[in-house]
C-alpha cells in the first residue's frame, strides 16, 4: 500500500502543567496533554475553532523528562470581595516535555499555522510557552507498531505480551465553547513508555504505532 | 418538564473516580446491583435513607457513640448545614440534601453527565471542588458547577463507600464496573455500622489500611477482573484539601485474585505474605502496600527471605514447594518475563539442579548465597561449568552449561535481567523439589492476624 503524506509536528516546552479538570479545588495534574488541549492549541495556532474543521483528527505521543510540585500564588477570580484573597497552592508539574502530533489532513493549512500561529503557542497553561517544528513525512497505513509514549484509546486491543500496556485514564476529548459541556473518553498512556505493540490506524519509519483519537472540536461535546 | 424530573431520579457512572463510588454507594444501599438499576422509588428511598442518617446524627454529642457521620462531616463537607445551629435541624438538613424547586434550576447542564443541572455547587458538596463563590473554574456565566440532583446526590453517598479516619476519608475505586460494585456492597455495612456506634474519627483499620482493604476486595472477587484498582485517600477540608491516588495494574490485580481463587496458590500466598513482613508491619499489609507502591519487590522480597532462610540452615525450608511456583506465576503473569527467556532460565535452571543435587548441602548453599548478586552468580557460574562437564547426563552430551543465549538473558539483558535472574533462583528449587529433595519441616506457615478476616471472608463467599 502506498505510503500517506503526513505532517508531523514536534513541540517542546521546558514546563508544562495539565490540569485535571475534576479537581477544581486541588491543582492535580495529568501525565499527558489531554486532546482537548491539543486540539485547543491547534486552533489557537489558526485564531479559532471556525478555522478547525470539525472532524479534524490526530495521533500524539508525549514525553516529560521530569516532574515536580510548585507552590503557586492563586488568586481567585471570585464573585464576592470577601472570597479574593490570595492564597497558596501546590502545582503539579512536568519538565522538558516533547509532545509529537501527526495530523493527516489539511497539511498545508496547518503547516502555515504552526509556522506563523494567531496566538501565542502555548501547551497547558498561558505561562507553558512552546516550541513548535514540523515536517512531512510518510506514514504506513494500517501495521502494526510500538506504542511506547503514544496516546491511545483504551478500546484498542491491548498487547497479550506485556502488562505495560499503559494506564487507564479518562481524559476531556472536547470542550464546548461556552466551557459548560465537557466530552470525557477513555484512554491509555504509559509514563515511562512501553514495547507493547498495536494493531494501527498508521505507522512511522521508525516503527511508532499511530493511533488517531477522537475529534477534539467543541462541536463533538455539545449535547 | 415531566421527563426532566424523571431523568433526576436516575443515577448514571461519570467520569469522576469519586461521584462513581458514590453512585455505587446508593446502589448498595438501595440493594441493586448497578447504579443503573436503581429505580426511581429506591433512588428516593435511598435519598431519605442519608437524610435520616444525617438527621440521627445531627444531635449527637461530641464523643458518643454515632457522632462518626457528624464528625465525618467537617472533612467532607466544610460549611454545610449540619454545622450551623439555625440549619441544623430536620428541616435545614432536607433543605441541603433536596433538589430546589424545578422552576429555579440554572438554565446550564450538569457538569458531569450533562443532564440539566438543578442548582450551582461548591466545595461544600463537591470533594475537591472549587467554592461557588469562585470564577477561575467554572464556565462563563456560571455561579459554581452546575450538577444534577443524582451526581450531586452521588457525591453526599460517599460516607456509606469510603471510610474516615485520621483527617481523610479513604476507599477503593476501580473502571471494572462488575468489581466495583461487589467491593462497594461489602464496604457499605461496615461504614453504615460505623455512623452508628463510633464516637470519633481516629484512625482505624491498621497499617496501610486502604491499601489492604484494596488487597481483601480482590480476593473476595470471583471473575477476572478487567481494569486496574486505585486506592484513593482525601480531605475537602476548606484549609487542608488533600487528594492521593495509588494505582495497581490490572495484571497484579488479577494476580492477587488469583491467590484466593486458585487452591494451588493458597498456600504460597500465606508464604508470600509472612516473606513480605517487615519489623513493625504484618506480611499482608506490607505487601498490600508494595503492590501499589513497589510491585517490582515482591518477588526480590520471596527470594530474598527463601535465601535467608537457606542461608541459616543449609537445607530448603518447607515453604519452598508452595512459594517458589508462586513467584514464578508472578514472574511471567504480572512482571511477563518473555515466554523465550523462561525456556532459557528454566534450561539452565535443569543444569544447575544436576550440580547441586549430585553435592552435599553446602553446594547448594554455595549457590544460593551466590545468588545475591550477579557478578557472584557469574563466578559460581563459570566455576561449575567445568563440574558438569564431568558430569552431565548422557542425553545432554552435546549441550553446555549455559549457553551465549541464555548468558545474556541472565545478565546482558538490561532492565529485564534482574527478573530473569529471580527466575533462575525459583526454577532452581522448583526442579529440586521436583526430583524429591529433602525439604525440612519444621518452618510454620504466618501467624498474621489478617489472615483471620480474609479467610472468614473467604469462607463466607464460598
Amino acid at each position: 500500500m502506498a505510503p500517506v503524506e503526513a505532517l508531523e509536528v514536534t513541540l517542546t516546552a521546558p514546563v508544562a502543567s495539565f490540569r485535571n479538570p475534576l479537581y477544581q479545588g486541588m491543582q492535580i495534574g495529568l501525565p499527558c496533554p489531554p486532546p482537548s488541549t491539543v486540539g485547543g492549541m491547534l486552533a489557537a495556532t489558526v485564531g479559532t475553532w471556525d478555522e478547525v474543521p470539525e472532524n479534524t483528527r490526530f495521533a500524539m505521543t508525549f514525553t516529560a523528562e521530569g516532574s515536580g510540585t510548585d507552590l503557586e500564588t492563586y488568586h481567585p477570580a471570585a464573585a464576592k470581595p470577601a472570597y479574593r484573597n490570595v492564597t497558596i497552592k501546590d502545582r503539579e508539574f512536568l519538565t522538558n516535555i516533547t509532545l509529537t502530533v501527526w495530523l493527516t489532513t489539511d497539511l498545508g493549512r496547518w503547516e502555515a499555522a504552526l509556522r506563523i500561529p494567531v496566538w501565542p503557542l502555548v501547551l497547558g497553561r498561558s505561562q507553558d510557552l512552546a516550541t513548535a517544528r514540523t515536517r512531512r513525512v510518510h506514514l504506513t497505513r494500517a501495521g502494526r507498531g510500538t506504542q511506547g509514549h503514544a496516546l491511545v484509546p483504551h478500546a484498542t486491543s491491548p498487547d497479550p505480551l506485556t502488562s505495560n500496556n499503559g494506564e487507564q485514564m479518562q481524559l476531556p476529548t472536547a470542550v464546548s465553547l461556552d466551557r459548560a459541556r465537557t466530552k470525557w473518553d477513555t484512554y491509555r498512556y504509559a509514563r515511562t513508555g512501553t514495547p507493547a505493540t498495536l494493531d494501527a490506524d498508521y505507522v512511522t519509519s521508525t516503527g511508532q504505532a499511530l493511533i488517531l483519537l477522537p475529534p477534539p472540536h467543541p462541536m463533538k461535546a455539545t449535547a | 418538564m415531566t421527563a426532566v424530573v424523571v431523568a433526576q431520579d436516575e443515577l448514571r457512572l461519570t467520569a469522576h473516580p469519586l461521584q462513581r463510588a458514590g453512585a455505587y454507594a446508593m446502589a448498595a444501599l438501595a440493594k441493586a446491583g448497578h447504579p443503573h438499576a436503581v429505580t426511581s422509588n429506591q433512588f428516593q428511598r435511598v435519598i431519605r435513607t442519608m437524610i435520616g442518617d444525617l438527621v440521627a446524627a445531627s444531635t449527637v454529642v461530641k464523643g458518643s457513640a454515632g457522632w462518626y457521620l457528624k464528625g465525618l462531616s467537617y472533612t467532607l463537607w466544610p460549611n454545610c448545614a449540619l454545622h450551623y445551629k439555625s440549619k441544623c435541624t430536620p428541616a435545614g438538613i432536607a433543605t441541603w440534601r433536596s433538589a430546589p424547586p424545578v422552576e429555579e434550576w440554572p438554565d446550564a447542564p450538569c457538569s458531569l453527565c450533562g443532564r440539566p443541572a438543578c442548582a450551582w455547587y461548591g466545595n461544600v458538596d463537591i470533594p475537591m471542588g472549587a467554592s461557588v463563590e469562585h470564577r477561575n473554574t467554572t464556565a462563563p456565566d456560571h455561579q459554581g458547577t452546575p450538577l444534577c440532583f443524582p451526581c450531586v446526590s452521588s457525591f453526599h453517598a460517599l460516607p456509606y463507600v469510603f471510610t474516615a479516619g485520621g483527617g481523610l476519608l479513604y476507599g477503593v475505586h476501580s473502571w471494572d464496573e462488575e468489581f466495583m460494585a461487589r467491593a462497594t456492597r461489602s464496604a457499605v455495612p461496615a461504614n453504615r455500622r460505623n455512623m452508628a456506634l463510633r464516637r470519633d474519627l481516629k484512625r482505624g483499620g491498621g497499617f496501610f489500611a486502604v491499601e489492604f482493604a484494596a488487597l481483601r476486595a480482590l480476593r473476595w472477587w470471583d471473575r477476572r477482573i478487567t481494569a486496574g484498582v486505585q486506592a484513593i485517600q482525601f480531605s475537602n477540608n476548606t484549609r487542608d484539601m488533600k487528594f492521593h491516588v495509588e494505582d495497581m495494574g490490572q495484571p497484579l490485580a488479577e494476580w492477587l485474585r488469583s491467590t484466593a481463587s486458585d487452591s494451588g496458590r493458597r498456600i504460597g500466598f500465606r508464604y508470600l505474605a509472612q516473606s513480605q513482613a517487615s519489623a513493625k508491619v504484618p506480611g499482608l499489609r506490607m505487601l498490600a502496600w508494595r503492590a501499589f507502591n513497589q510491585p517490582a519487590q515482591i518477588p526480590a522480597r520471596a527470594t530474598g527471605w527463601i535465601r535467608d532462610q537457606i542461608s541459616e540452615s543449609g537445607r530448603i525450608p518447607a515453604a519452598v514447594p508452595h512459594l517458589a511456583p508462586l513467584v514464578r506465576t508472578y514472574l511471567t503473569e504480572v512482571l511477563h518475563v518473555l515466554e523465550k527467556d523462561v525456556g532459557h532460565v528454566t534450561t539452565v535452571a535443569r543444569r544447575i539442579a544436576d550440580v547441586v543435587t549430585t553435592n552435599d548441602d553446602k553446594s547448594l548453599k554455595k549457590f544460593v548465597v551466590a545468588t545475591r548478586r550477579p557478578n557472584d552468580l557469574k563466578s559460581w557460574l563459570r566455576s561449575e561449568i567445568a563440574g558438569w562437564a564431568r558430569k552431565r547426563p548422557a542425553d545432554t552430551a552435546s549441550d553446555p552449561f549455559i549457553s551465549v543465549a541464555q548468558w545474556r538473558v541472565l545478565f546482558d539483558a538490561g532492565n529485564s535481567s534482574w527478573s530473569a535472574r529471580e527466575l533462575l533462583f525459583v526454577a532452581v528449587f522448583e526442579e529440586l523439589c521436583t526430583r524429591g529433595a529433602t525439604v525440612e519441616a519444621t518452618d510454620e506457615t504466618t501467624t498474621d492476624d489478617d489472615f483471620k478476616t480474609l479467610d472468614t471472608n473467604d469462607l463466607e463467599e464460598s
